[in-house]
């Protein structure tokens, strides 16, 4: 059972897009999340090293042939987060009924 | 106390993740194209086989090897550039879904190649390769929406 914990680091928007990428990937590459997201180099690695910070995501850096990778992956707190903030904004909907669905 | 948000940017921030998880799942299913060159190769192979021209089948299964290669290999390298959906998404039901499916091709695939040799029919080996082609073909994509499908809502139900 997912206990709802709204999570205001998890909430931001970019970080949202983010980790929910993240939590449908065991790992995902930079340029993917960079083109995906829509962000530029820089603000992705802001966010990311805020959300490595809190302990949510793992980076790892590894070279694919001479070429240097990023990845990074949702760490088992980042994921307990993100189920808990997704319980959370469901409750809310649920409150308010159907009737707030985006179309 | 943090401020929880109206139900209306809760219902956006939802859409948002779920439209989010569909693009990391969407890049993790194999392509339509892979069902076809798999079924279009194991076609050349039994022809190859069927000719009964060493030759012939020593090239046929130069290329069918190398074939398979490539193909499972463009499939991988896919996966490793962008982003490898969790394995814990398929879920027994996903599973469920591969194991009818490849069950279900060799169940029409092999009775069908038996049944053309029975009727002493030329080159009988392609042909039956020919029904696992179409089935790969067909079926694969088919099997790809169904784990879609399974994978989303696994992934909307916070699995793990």
């Amino acid at each position: 059972m997912i206990e709802p914990k709204f999570d205001d680091l998890v909430h931001a928007p970019t970080r949202l897009s983010i980790v929910s990428l993240l939590a449908a990937a065991e790992w995902a590459d930079f340029k993917f999340l960079r083109d995906t997201v829509g962000m530029s180099d820089s603000a992705l690695s802001k966010q990311l090293t805020t959300l490595e910070e809190a302990g949510y995501v793992e980076i790892r850096k590894h070279f694919v042939g001479k070429r240097p990778r990023t990845s990074a992956r949702l760490t088992d707190a980042g994921q307990t987060a993100f189920d808990g903030h997704v319980a959370a904004l469901q409750e809310i909907v649920a409150r308010a009924g159907a009737t707030v669905l985006p179309g | 106390m943090h401020e929880q948000p109206p139900p209306r940017e809760a219902a956006e921030a939802l859409a948002e993740i779920r439209q989010r998880q569909e693009q990391v799942i969407e890049r993790a299913l194999t392509p339509t194209w892979f069902w076809w060159a798999i079924g279009l190769l194991v076609v050349g192979f039994s022809t190859a086989a069927d000719s009964g021209n060493a030759l012939v089948l020593g090239i046929g299964t130069v290329v069918f090897v190398l074939g398979l290669c490539a193909a499972v290999g463009a499939v991988v390298v896919r996966s490793l550039r962008y982003a490898q959906a969790r394995t814990s998404l398929i879920g027994n039901a996903g599973a469920l879904a591969i194991a009818v499916f490849v069950l279900g091709v060799l169940a029409v695939t092999l009775p069908a190649s038996l049944a053309f040799h029975a009727l002493d029919l030329p080159y009988a080996g392609t042909w039956g390769s020919l029904v696992c082609a179409v089935l790969l073909g067909v079926g694969g994509p088919v099997l790809m929406r169904r784990l879609r499908a399974t994978m989303l809502d696994r992934a909307a139900a916070g699995s793990r």
